[in-house]
């Protein structure tokens, strides 16, 4: 792969991927679908829905961290509002899963506004000190607001989703496939939403802000959308894991929550898709697969994080800078007629 | 008359910066703005552009007084600029850059028209268009900077420092998109530390020192004058 011979590097892993991409995206799709019935394990199957939570609550900060640059210590709040107000509705008032789970997510984009607020003020490390005390206000609001959330008790028996009277359950793959579905639908989202203008003018910002004021771009507005769509994301993610894991309380949406959506987002590879996928993945499975070494496995966990930010900073896959650039079809042709010349 | 700058004064917390600055600009002019560092032209632009709010005095643009406008709404209002230091957004694409640029702009055919008029002005820009902007020289960024700040069809560009850190070669190119640039319409407000050059682009001129306008007139009077030549163009 590398011409030098010298060293193997993951950028050359890249450009073989780009070459490839078709055959490997059929190759990903066969395997993502055939996945649930090949590998029967249902402890194995719980990680892997476990994993795509995480994705898809990765991939509502991602929206906010990696393309808008605001850091969030507190998402673990947004994903308790969904998954509460989607829990409490379906299991107080009986309400289908889907509708619930909209609620959620309304919930969400409400509150999302207000803690867009802040920035209309403070930037950087203060605007992460307000987010990190955002979860801590969610957490000890659903802790003592017992009348409504059942404090520290939490929600148990929460219902699995239907659809059109057919029961998604881990065991009959619904919640493998609804989870897979849920993940594609964001993904795709992220995408278009990326390549749009509002996507451009939210990289922008992250980039600089004073500049993008001064080209028009209305700064604390896409901010705020920022926070919105995050919100958003993240409470759908909560709703889901909610009902795959059937039972929730506050400690549920701890501090340790929010870091792990944020250390998945770094790790991974801030501002692209696929880190996000890479890190739920590794962040997932690591302490799974590690249960072995039991009190020790955090040690290691640590020990990767640490090193991962010396020799990878933009993370696993953020090296996509590091490759060489694809020339576009006038500079190719203008270059083959020079050759010809 | 464009733009008209009245007895125009701005504090940077305690520093007086601005002390009755008076300004004007016409339709269709090149004026520049020489002074040397911190004599107040980046404070001049910044309030111009709405970042720093003037404590006292008018800025006002195509008859319109916004002097407490939010800077985001100065490029709908018909300002653009290529501000200080270039900063273009470095990992993001040239074109997208550009795309940027235009971002007050609705019309998708406008903007390839002002896309496409760029290009033909830096041809360089059009060659590196997926590019990321962090990866070009300090002279193609620093017309990316100036087209991208074309991108909104403005009435009026402001210029901050566009030679400054430049090789040779490329300033003397700056300056010649400069006239180019003017000669399609553009209203241009050159901010220069480089007078000599700024001088011989412009026909009107200001000096500012410490706050104030302590000399203004035709550009050719400004680069006679002995004081000049001795402070700005290094000449005895």
């Amino acid at each position: 792969m590398d011409k030098t011979g010298k060293k193997w590097k993951l950028s050359s892993f890249e450009s073989f991927a780009w070459r490839n991409a078709k055959l490997l995206w059929i190759i990903l799709t066969v395997f993502l679908l055939m996945l649930p019935f090949v590998f029967r394990n249902p402890y194995f199957l719980t990680v892997v829905a476990k994993i795509g939570c995480y994705i898809i609550l990765g991939l509502g900060l991602n929206l906010l961290t990696g393309y808008t640059g605001l850091v969030s210590l507190g998402h673990a709040g947004f994903v308790a509002i969904g998954a509460y107000t989607a829990s409490l509705l379906s299991v107080k008032a009986g309400c289908p899963f889907f509708p619930s789970m909209l609620a959620g997510m309304l919930a969400a984009a409400l509150i999302g506004a207000l803690m867009g607020l802040p920035t209309l003020r403070v930037t950087g490390t203060y605007l992460s000190i307000i987010t990190l005390g955002f979860g801590e206000i969610v957490k000890m609001v659903l802790m003592n607001w017992q009348s409504v959330t059942n404090g520290t008790l939490g929600v148990k028996n929460i219902p699995k989703p239907q659809i059109f009277g057919w029961k998604l359950t881990t065991a009959n793959h619904g919640m493998y496939f609804l989870i897979l579905f849920m993940i594609v639908l964001i993904s795709l989202f992220c995408r278009s939403l990326m390549r749009s203008k509002t996507g451009r003018a939210l990289r922008a910002i992250r980039e600089d802000e004073m500049a993008s004021t001064m080209m028009g771009i209305p700064v604390t507005a896409y901010k705020i959308l920022a926070f919105v769509l995050s919100a958003v994301i993240c409470a759908l993610g909560g709703a889901l894991y909610a009902s795959l894991i059937g039972y929730i309380d506050p400690n549920t949406f701890n501090f340790d929550v929010s870091t792990l959506i944020l250390s998945i987002v770094i790790l991974g590879g801030m501002g692209t898709l696929r880190g996000i996928y890479v890190g739920a993945i590794v962040l997932i499975a690591f302490p799974e697969l590690s249960r072995s070494l039991m009190k020790y496995r955090f040690v290691l966990y640590g020990a990767i994080l640490v090193l991962m930010m010396r020799f990878r900073p933009s993370g696993i896959l953020g090296w996509r800078s590091s490759l060489p650039y694809r020339l576009s079809g006038n500079v190719k042709k203008k270059l083959r007629k020079e050759a010809d010349a | 008359m464009l733009l008209k700058i009245e007895d125009l004064h701005t504090n940077y917390g305690a520093i007086h910066a601005l002390k009755g600055v008076a300004l004007e600009v016409n339709e269709g002019e090149i004026v520049c703005l020489i002074g040397s560092n911190g004599a107040g032209k980046t404070t001049l632009v910044n309030s111009i552009m709405g970042i720093v709010k003037p404590a006292a005095g008018k800025i006002i643009f195509d008859g319109r007084d916004i002097s407490r406008v939010p800077t985001y709404s100065m490029t709908k209002a018909g300002i653009g600029i290529s501000p200080e230091g270039r900063e273009v957004f470095p990992e993001l694409s040239v074109e997208e850059n550009l795309r940027i640029g235009a971002f007050v702009v609705r019309e998708q055919r406008q903007i390839k028209e002002s896309r496409e008029r760029v290009y033909e002005l830096f041809p360089r820009l059009r060659e590196r268009r997926q590019q990321q902007a962090g990866t070009l020289s300090g002279g193609e960024q620093q017309m990316l900077a100036v087209g991208r700040a074309l991108m909104s069809n403005p009435r009026l560009i402001l210029l901050d420092e566009p030679s400054l850190g430049l090789a040779p070669n490329f300033v003397e190119m700056i300056f010649a998109m400069i006239r180019k640039i003017n000669a399609q319409g553009v209203t241009v407000l050159l901010i220069e530390q480089n007078a000599n050059m700024a001088l011989q682009v412009s026909s009107r001129a200001y000096v500012l020192e410490n706050g104030i306008v302590s000399m203004s007139g035709k550009a050719s009077e400004i680069a006679g004058n002995p004081l000049v030549k001795k402070a700005y163009l290094g000449m005895a």
